[in-house]
Parts: C-alpha cells; structure tokens; sequence
C-alpha cells in the first residue's frame, strides 16, 4: 500500500533488491544509483591520503545546488516547527469567528479552514509532525536496519539465514495492517502510531545493504588482520566495519526521511495519525478532501508543503550520494 | 542486442494483457450468468451512487443505510410506513398484507394477505412465508433489531431452543438450517389459513406495526435461502418491484424491473447502484451526466444553495435523527456531576455548529426527539446555548472558572463529519473554560470502547428506525438496556416508569404527554448534550418524477429506503445527458 | 539455476508463515470483536456472544492459528463475515482482477513515460531537457498519491471532464487512466531517473567508445548499445515495484472507488473480518514472494556474468 510499499519507500526498496539484497543479484550492486549524479571524472579522488574524508564530502556536497537548495527548505522548514508557536500568526486549534472559509488573503496568507482556523499557522505546526515523525522513523529503521544488517553480514551461517527470512518477512508484511494495529492498540491516536509503523517496516532495505557490505568489508585485510590480533567481534564491528559501510547506508536514510513523511501523510489522510484538533498535513488533506473542488486552498498549500519537504530530503540525498560517491562501494579506502 | 529485443518483449507483453485484461470483462457474476453493462444515461435505468459496500442484501442482515435502501426494492413487508399523513408525516399502510386488524386488549393482531403476490421465482405466497420470515429474525445471529421483537410471544423461547437446536447440528450450513423442520416455532404468529396470520404478543406494544414495516421484517421464500445459502445475500429473491440482475460486490448492483409485481410493473426499467466512496466524486459524476441522484457532500451544501442551477436541483429533507455527546453516566469525571453536564450543554452553540461547521446540513437540537417525530414538542425550553448560565452551572459544579476540572476526554469515530463537528465542540467548550481531549477512534474500537463503558464523553448519532417516540426514550435511556443500546448507562427510574407507562398507554395524546415527561426528564440529568438533528440533502435531476417531495423523514441516503419506487419515472434525458 | 529456484521457494515458506503469524497476532490483539462489528452499532451484548461463539472465537489463539494454517495448506481460506459467508477465495479472485489490472496500467504508463524520459535525458545530461525532466521525476517521487488523485479529478474530472472519475467497468479502459496515472507516477519517475543513470553508466564503457569510433550516430549508441545494456537493473525496479503496485493501491483504490485488493484488505481490517483480512495477507505476500524471485531468476538469466557463475 502507499504507505510502506510502492509508494513511500518502493525507492528503498529497488534500490534494495539493486543493491544486492537479492541474493543473485550481487553483481548489480553498482546499478542501484538512478540518481542525478556528477559526471565521471569530476570527482576529486578520495583515499587514505586525501584530507579528510568527511571534510571532503561536505565540501562536495554544498557543491551540488541541489543539495543546498534542500538544506536551506530543510531549515526554514525546521525553523517554522520549532519557533511556531512564535511566528504563526493564529493559534491552531482555535478559529476566529466569523472568518470561516476564506480564501488567501492578506492577514490569512493561505485562507482559513472551516472551523476559522488559519491554514499557514496550522501548517507550521503540521511541519513539526511531519518532520519529526520523518526523522525519528527514519532514526529507529536506522537502528535495526544497521543492527540487522551487521548481525547477518558478519556472523553469515545461521544466524544470517534467520535474520534475513525476518527481514524478508518485514518486507512482504504489509505495513497497513501494523499501521492500524498499533492505532487500534494506542489509547489515543497521535504520531507515535506513524513513528513506530513506518519505523518499524522501514528497516529492510537498510539491512540488506549494511549486510551486502559488511560481507564485502569482513573479507578486507585490515578486518581479518584485527580479527586475527584478537580484537573483539562488537570492536570490529563498530570501529572497522560500520563506518566504511555508512556511506551508502547515509544516502538511503536521507532519502527515506523523505518516504517517511509521505508515509505520515498517508496515515493520517487515513485517519491513524491525527491528533485532533493538532494539525498534520496529511491531516489537513483528508479534512479538505469533501470540498477540494471548492475550498482548494485548504488541500493545495498542505500539498504542496509535503511535496516540497520530500523534495528537499531527496535532493540532500541524491547530493550526498554524489558527494560519497556511493556508487563505487561506499567505502573510500 | 538480445537484451533490448528482450525488453521489447516485456514491454510488449505488458502493455498488450493490459490491453486485454482492460478489455475483457469480470467472469459470470451476474444472476443468468450474463454480464450487464452499466446502463448509459438515456436507457431507462435510474443511477444512484452508494458510497459503500453493501455487505448483505438478505434482509435479516441489513445492518446498514444503503443495504436497507436496495433491500427495500426487492423485497415488501406486510406494512409499510408512507407518507401520507397530515403534513407528510409517516402513516402505516397495507403492503403484503391487504388489511390487518388488532385485538380489543391490544395483544393479537391479524394480517390478511393479498391474494396472488408472487416471489420473482413465481411462487405465490403465503401465511407461512410470513411465519418463517419472521422467525428468522428472531433465530440466533438474526438481525441487529431483534431485540424490539422480542415483544411477541415466545420469541425469546423460541431463541434459546433454536440456539441449543443448532449446536446439535454439525457444523457446516450456519444459520441457512429450518428450524420448521424440527418442530420449533414462535408460539405467538400462528398460521390461520393460507392467507391470514395472527401475532399474539406478550402484552401490548405501540410500535409493533412500524416494526412489522422495517426492511428486516421483509417477507423471504424459504426455498430459494434454503437453497442459496450465503449467495441469497448477493442475489436475493423476493416480491419486490425490482429484482437482482446483477451483482459486482465494491463495484455495482443493477436492479430490473420485475414485471409480475402484484401492483402492476414499475416505470423505470431499472436502477443502477456504484459505489463510489468519496461523496465529493460522486458529485461531480453527477454533473457529469453519470448519475441520476448524488449526496451533498460535507461543507458544501452552502455552495450548491447559491449555485443558479444546482440550488433548483437541490432536496433538503429533515430526518429522524439526533446527534449528540453521550457521557459515561457511571464514571468518568462528568458521571456524578449534573451541573457539569447542563454547563456543557449552555456551552455549546448549537447553531453555529449547524450554519457553519456544517454549512447547513444539519438544523441545532433542543431536545432528544426529532422534529417529526410523534411526541415532538415544538415548545420545549430545552438545552441551548447560554454562556453565562455555563458559567454560573460550572461554579455549581465546583469548578468556578473551569478551575480543578481535569480534561474530559472525548471519543468519537475518526472517519466522517464527527471530526470537524467535534474540534468545533473543543474550541466551543475552551471557550467556557472546559477542557477536552480529543480521541478519535476508528469505528469498530470506537464500538467495542462505548459498549464497555470506556469512553466518559463520546460522540454519536441515533436514528430512528421508525417514527415512534419508543425507539428513542426506552431504547437509549431505560435501565434495562444500559450498556446495550443504552450506551450512557443512564439509570433513571423516573425515565423507566414514564416509558414504560407510555407504552403502555393507548390514547396517543396521553402517551404523547408521557413522552414529553420523559424527555424533559432526560434533558434535565443531561446524559446527551444534544447537538443537532441530521437532514438529508440531495441533488436529483430534474427529469427524474416521483422523488422530490416524497422523500421522508426515514430517508437517510441516496438509497432512500422509504419512497416508494413504483411510481418514480424519468423523462426521456435531454441530449447532453444533463451536462452543465 | 532449478536448484536456486528450489532453494528460494523453499526459504519463502519460513516468511509466509512468518506473515501470517505476526498478522494473526495483530488481528487478534485489536480492539472490538468481528460479532460486534458485524452487528453494528445496535446488537446486544448476547447477540454478540451467540455470534463470537458461532465463529469460533472463544477458542484459544494457539489453537485458532493452528485451525488456520491448517486450512490454509489445504488451500482453504475460509469464508469471509463480513460479506457474510462468501468464499474469502472467491473474493479475492475478484479483487485480483482489477489489481492486476490496475497494476498493469501503473506499470505500462511508468515505462511508456519513464524510459523515454531517462533516455532523452541521457542524451546531453545537465542539457534543458535532462533539467526539466529529472525534475519533473523529482517532483513525481515526492507527490503524495491522494494529492495528486485529487488533483487528477480536478483537472481532468471536473475542469476538462474527459475522464470517469470513479468506478470500474470491466469493459471500460478510460476508467483506469487516472487511477494508473496515479498508482504509477512513482514508479515512472524511478524509471527514469534509473534509465538515465544506467545509461551514463554504460556512456563510460569501451564497447560505446568502439561504436562512437566505428562512426555510429549518437542516437543510434544511445538505443542499441548502451540502453540495451543499461537495462538490466530497470527490470529489477519493474519487477519488485510491479510487486509493491499490486498490493499497494489502498488509497488509489479509495479516491477511484476501485474494488480492489488493498481496498479490501483495509475494509477487512475495520470489519475485523479476520479471514478476509488473512486471505488478503497470504495472497499479497505469495505475489510479492514470487514477484522479487521472479525478478532475481530473470537477472540471473539475462546477467551473463550470473549465468556463468
């Protein structure tokens, strides 16, 4: 369904099953990238001697337009969230009398709904469900995705083999049924449901990458040579392995920050998500779905908004994918 | 090379069972195995959107608006109610039954029914269809309204043996079993002849005429449920004017004309039914010339009203329902504490709520009974909104200036018009210093919490399943039944004896009198903050006759269960299929 | 390759009933009984009973589930509450219908818009036409469906009114333009943004330095040699999202009114038709499972370097 499958995050997912999730398909792991990237040859080399990694890849990365734009929308977007309460001209929750239903105008920049309530300050608090909820379901698909992920690819052998029917698992589950399980199950809706939903059934593509290479980095030299001076598996792991198998990992976050919130939207257009009388813009769409053809403004600016928050998460991820140069294998060693 | 051809292939393949699949059409669903076309604008079929799936058309089962309104032209019931009183009010009239009589002490009634009525399969019937029919309703797992049916005599007996009867069977046939066959019954409807039924009750009942009139107490041919088992639901057989001609359950359901109809044939030739799930989509296929009939969605009846054309297109029908916020009498802060509840009830503006919230959809409530309604008292005082007298009610209740009072969690059902209506109640109420938390609920936990007394405020609307004053003040306020359909638990014995008298009562004007005692009562313990009483808004096409104005109060959908479909015909469309 | 085959079949087994399991315990851990939902609003608390105990819901869980797979092995799903007692197969033979279809269209509008796109763009990347397109395909990706559904109906629904906006007529093809628009408008921006970069990828290899040398048109490298070879990763894109448009077409299905499966599913969850709602689950997992083995068999098939090894 839109809300974890084709729509959302289908991204990760091909880019999942390109990248070697599959089992034949290892051998594609470098055709995943259908992203705008920088031409061959315009990247300057990157290896044990250049600078530092990091430094480098910032650098390239507020090269890219793109990405720059995407950061910039990121911020005034995180801006108008965390100081709502300050710049929202209205209160959200409560309508002014009288005002019902107006189109943009000055004073309501962006018209008011149908209970009065200004549609900007509604969606500055909006953008604090989407982002949080994008960023946060991001973070805890993180979490397993990379747990998973290294678990498999590093231990192989049986444990492997469960971890990825699990994951399998996960990812043929369709994510609905979760989403309106736990909205059943929650005493109140609110966007914890979308959270742990999308956070909870996100996880796969992560761990089948982080698990393609931590294969292809537990076979490197300098792993076996620590492994074989006795240092511990979880020490390997975590100062070895995980920082070259990030890059990839890093850009596939990026944008799935950006499903995430089409994931919210998508529940709470849904009803699952909506925290009444606290906006969310999804929300906000299903309340102007009745009228659209009349009151536009109610469903266009909400629109829009998502479309432009996701667009801006997609463009940082396709810079920093240009910027890590993910296509080579990730690792720059 | 060989890959592009490859690619070439696929896209081919693709593009090409699209093609096919797009072009042939769903396997044998209709009831002769043929498939039926949808009808197109001039071809004599009438086209109503529904905006769900009706899950049953077996009569027993219709638990929702739009199954009761198809079920409605496929079946008849002895009575039925029309609206042909004084004003358009709903009287009782013969149906199946040509005449029917009651007993001086108010307990037997006799129905005669009409000579030669056939079934759609050509079967005439009988008395004993009637029996049948009505004591399937009554049969474990019957209908969601069997609960007033119990009135008759040995109903409830009868449910309890026919309840151990079928766990003696082996599994297998569900409830398509007779019971007939194994000697059980309702003692009280004794077959008199081949044409005459009597129905004894317990002891007298008012509405038992309307409850014979509901779409439930349809009449059924035994041989063909027997017979069809779960599929008599898809393809129901009854002596309706219209009968099954095709059924795409989620897609359509096209309705012929059947021709033997004992009242002669109907005008049009059929009706069409498609779902279409969002109202504000339904509309615009209506402008598009693709239906006949469509629902005014929310918030924008205001718009068509001061449309030149729609507004002369638009029917505005008062129904037989109210809205309003149940509290939990039995716990929660609000459960002990009355002045609480009249402080809600002065805080709310119900008007506004009606004018703007929902743009004239719906006209304010001051008491429980709808308009219409017999016992409607057009001079009740009533709730209404006062702020000061919220203020100085919420100081009696011990929280002058809302002060101490913890949030009162509201639960509503999340999908539908409550979402709007009850964030509008929130800013209403925070405006008298009461705070309320909102928790939407979807519809079957919002069920399940209601009914186990979770929810201490909640949100819903009642409508009446006939035009008496019963279905409302007992069913949703005796103590008998709190925690069933008496969801607030209200216990009230001042309530019980006044229902219970008025029911007992036979001169209308007494029993009126008795009905208004009780509703004064219940506006007084305020267990409902009452809201509004629903309309039914609609937009027909101006060549379809025989709708518009004899819609009634029990019409709640496109479907429209109570009009009378035989005399509804349609002009022959105009050339632009009525494009605008 | 059978045995690979053989061996995924066999590890999708594990999953399937993985699936099952976590739904079942889901299912059962909602709120409100099937009998209470079906009964509506107005049933008594013994009605209730009566129904939960003919549906056999009083029964353990452990031992429900067992009943379940049980039946399921034998290829029995049940039959389902809320459309009382139809076949949950039947229903779902009938859903699939118009998924498939809807699918189908998704997918053919994906690649008739998507491939060409990432083409044309490739052929001077940063040019006019790449700029506009990839961000025309940036913009698709990030468009939520409904959105663009009512978008869609007011433009070509309401303003131009050259297509239905709702339903399903199985003759019809012009109802499923706008519900294929939507379900694939993803799917045709991947496309192309996944067209492009294959092909720029391709753009670097020898054999295209070899045709450019032997004189051969740039449009014609461009279509013979390197989308040809480029093409490989596409089918995996279409294949796995050929999987997730099949069953993931909840709020597509909704806006259009379409009777398809995920519609279905989303309905069963509210009835609490739990067997609909499993039926739903098994079937969508089967096609998903068989979708990304399929799409795996065919590159290791097509993928020369795979067919050796």
């Amino acid at each position: 369904m839109e809300i974890s499958g084709g729509r959302t995050s289908g991204e990760d997912k091909d880019r999942a099953t390109a990248f070697g999730g599959a089992d034949a398909g290892s051998a594609a792991a470098g055709a995943a990238d259908f992203g705008a990237r920088t031409e061959p040859g315009t990247l300057p080399p990157t290896g044990p001697g250049a600078p530092s990694p990091v430094a480098a890849a910032w650098r390239r990365l507020i090269r890219n337009r793109g990405a720059v734009f995407g950061m910039a929308v990121i911020c005034a977007m995180g801006l108008a969230a965390l100081a709502a309460p300050l710049l929202s001209p209205y209160s959200y929750w409560d309508g002014v009398p009288g005002c019902e239903r107006l189109g943009p105008r000055p004073g309501f920049w962006l018209g008011t709904d149908m209970l009065g309530r200004d549609v900007l300050s509604r969606m500055m608090y909006g953008a604090r469900i989407s982002l949080a909820v994008g960023i946060a379901a991001t973070a805890l698909s993180l979490v397993i995705g990379l747990s998973v992920g290294l678990t498999a690819g590093y231990s192989r052998g049986i444990l492997d083999a469960v971890l990825m029917r699990v994951t399998d698992t996960v990812y043929a589950f369709p994510g609905i049924l979760l989403a309106v399980g736990i909205a059943a199950i929650a005493e109140k809706p609110s966007p914890w449901i979308a959270f742990v939903a999308l956070g909870l059934s996100g996880w796969t593509g992560i761990a089948r990458v982080t698990r393609a290479e931590t294969m292809k980095l537990a076979g490197a030299d300098y792993v076996l040579a620590a492994r074989a001076l006795g240092v511990p598996t979880l020490r390997i792991l975590w100062r070895h392995i995980l920082p070259n198998a990030l890059s990839p990992v890093m850009v596939m976050a990026t944008l799935a920050i950006g499903g995430n919130i089409l994931g919210e939207a998508a529940l709470s257009f849904l009803g699952l998500g909506a925290e009444d009388p606290y906006p969310s813009w999804g929300g906000m769409l299903a309340e102007a779905r009745d009228h659209f053809t009349v009151y536009w403004w109610m469903g266009v600016f909400p629109g829009l908004a998502i479309v432009l928050t996701v667009l801006a998460f997609n463009m940082i991820g396709d810079g920093l994918r240009d910027a890590l140069d993910v296509r080579s294998g990730g690792a720059p060693y | 090379m060989s890959r592009l051809w490859f690619f070439a292939a696929l896209w081919l393949c693709m593009a090409a069972s699209f093609l096919l699949l797009g072009r042939s059409r769903a396997a044998g669903t209709a009831a002769g195995g043929a498939d039926v076309p949808a009808p197109g604008p001039d071809e004599g079929f009438f086209r109503v959107p529904i905006n769900a799936n009706p899950p049953t058309l077996d009569p027993t089962w219709v638990v929702t608006v739009v199954a009761d309104g198809i079920s409605r032209r496929i079946f008849n019931t002895l009575v039925r109610h029309s609206p042909d009183g004084p004003g358009g009010s709903l009287v009782i009239r013969p149906d199946l039954a040509e005449s029917f009589e009651l007993s001086a002490d108010g307990r037997r009634y006799t129905f005669r029914l009409r000579p030669g009525v056939r079934f759609h399969n050509g079967r005439e019937v009988t008395a004993r269809d009637v029996k049948w029919s009505l004591e399937r309703l009554a049969f474990p797992d019957g209908s969601e309204r069997l609960f007033d049916l119990d009135c008759i005599l040995g109903a409830r007996a009868f449910r309890e043996s026919a309840l151990r009867w079928r766990r003696s069977l082996p599994p297998g046939n569900g409830v398509y079993v007779d019971w007939s066959e194994a000697g059980l019954g309702i003692e009280g409807i004794r077959v008199l002849d081949d044409r005459t039924v009597e129905i004894e009750l317990g002891e007298p009942f008012a509405p038992f005429l309307s409850l014979m009139a509901l779409t439930p107490a349809s009449i059924l041919p035994k041989e063909e449920v027997l017979r069809r088992k779960s599929d008599f639901g898809r393809f129901p057989v009854g002596t309706g004017p219209f009968r099954m001609a095709a059924h795409e359950p989620n897609s359509h359901i096209l309705l012929e004309r059947f021709d033997g109809y004992f009242e002669g044939p109907a005008r049009l030739k059929g009706i069409f039914y498609r779902v279409v799930r969002e109202n504000p989509v339904a509309l615009q296929e209506y402008r598009a010339g693709r239906f006949d009939i469509s629902p005014v969605p929310m918030g924008m009846l205001r718009e068509i009203r001061s449309d030149p054309s729609l507004s002369r297109e638009l029917s505005e029908t008062a129904g037989l329902s109210t809205a309003y916020l149940g509290i939990n009498m039995e716990s929660g802060p609000a459960a002990g504490n009355v002045h609480l509840r009249r402080a809600m009830a002065f805080a709310i503006d119900r008007e506004y709520l009606c004018s703007t919230v929902l743009g004239g959809a719906a006209v304010p409530a001051k008491g429980v009974l709808p308009p219409g309604m017999p016992a409607y008292d057009p001079g009740l005082e009533g709730q209404r909104y006062d702020p000061d007298a919220a203020r100085r009610e919420l100081e009696a209740a011990g929280f002058p200036g809302g002060k101490g009072l913890p949030p009162l969690r509201l639960y509503y059902r999340a999908d539908g018009e409550g979402r709007l209506v009850c964030q509008a109640i929130q800013m209403q109420l925070r405006r008298a210093s009461i705070s309320v938390d909102l928790r939407p609920l979807e519809w079957g936990t919002f069920l399940a919490r209601t009914r186990r007394g979770e929810c201490p405020m909640f949100r819903l609307a009642w409508v009446a399943d006939y035009p008496h004053p019963h279905n409302f003040l007992h069913t949703l306020f005796h103590s008998s039944l709190a925690g069933e359909m008496n969801r607030t638990r209200t216990r009230d014995p001042e309530v019980d004896r006044l229902t219970e008298a008025a029911l007992r009562e036979a001169g209308p004007a007494k029993s009126a009198e008795l009905y208004r005692a009780a509703e004064r009562r219940v506006l007084e313990l305020a267990p409902w903050i009452v809201l509004y009483h629903g309309k039914t808004n609609l937009l027909i096409k101006p060549y379809v006759r025989g709708i518009r104005g004899r819609i009634t109060p029990l019409d709640v959908d496109t479907v429209l269960p109570g009009v009378d479909f035989l005399k509804v015909e349609m002009d022959s469309v105009p050339e632009s299929g009525g494009r605008r | 390759m059978w045995g690979y085959i053989a061996r995924r079949l066999l590890q999708s087994v594990p999953v399937l009933i993985g699936v099952t399991l976590i739904s079942f315990a889901i299912v059962h851990a909602l709120p409100g009984s099937p009998a209470e939902v079906l009964l509506g609003p107005r049933a008594s608390a013994e009605q209730i009973d009566a129904a939960a105990e003919e549906l056999g819901l009083n029964r353990p869980l452990p031992i429900q589930y067992l009943k379940y797979l049980g039946r399921l092995v034998r290829g029995d799903l049940g039959v389902s509450w809320s459309q009382k007692d139809l076949p949950v197969s039947s229903i779902l033979v009938r859903d699939l219908g118009v998924s498939v279809r809807l699918a189908l269209g998704a997918m053919t509008f994906a690649m008739l818009i998507g491939i060409p796109l990432g083409i044309l763009s490739s052929r001077r990347p940063y040019g006019l036409l790449d700029n506009l397109a990839m961000g025309a395909s940036l913009i698709g990706i990030c468009t939520p469906a409904f959105w663009l559904a009512m978008l869609l109906i007011l433009v070509f629904g309401v303003w131009l009114r050259w297509l239905p906006i709702s339903g399903y007529e199985p003759g019809s093809l012009a109802h499923l333009v706008l519900p294929s628009v939507t379900l694939g408008a993803i799917s045709a921006a991947v496309l192309a943004r996944m067209t492009r970069a294959s092909i720029l990828d391709a753009m670097g290899e020898d054999y295209i330095r070899t045709a450019r040398a032997r004189g051969l048109s740039e449009w014609r490298t461009l279509l013979a040699h390197a989308f040809p070879n480029a093409s490989l990763p596409l089918i995996t894109v279409i294949g796995s999202n050929l999987a997730s448009l099949f069953t993931g077409a909840v709020l597509t299905e909704t806006v259009f009114s379409l009777p398809g499966m995920g519609r279905e599913l989303y309905e069963a969850i509210f009835n609490r038709d739990y067997n609909l709602m499993l039926g739903c689950i098994v079937v969508m997992s089967v096609i998903f499972v068989l979708a990304n083995l399929a799409v795996d068999v065919l590159y290791a098939f097509l993928d020369p370097r795979l067919r050796r090894g």
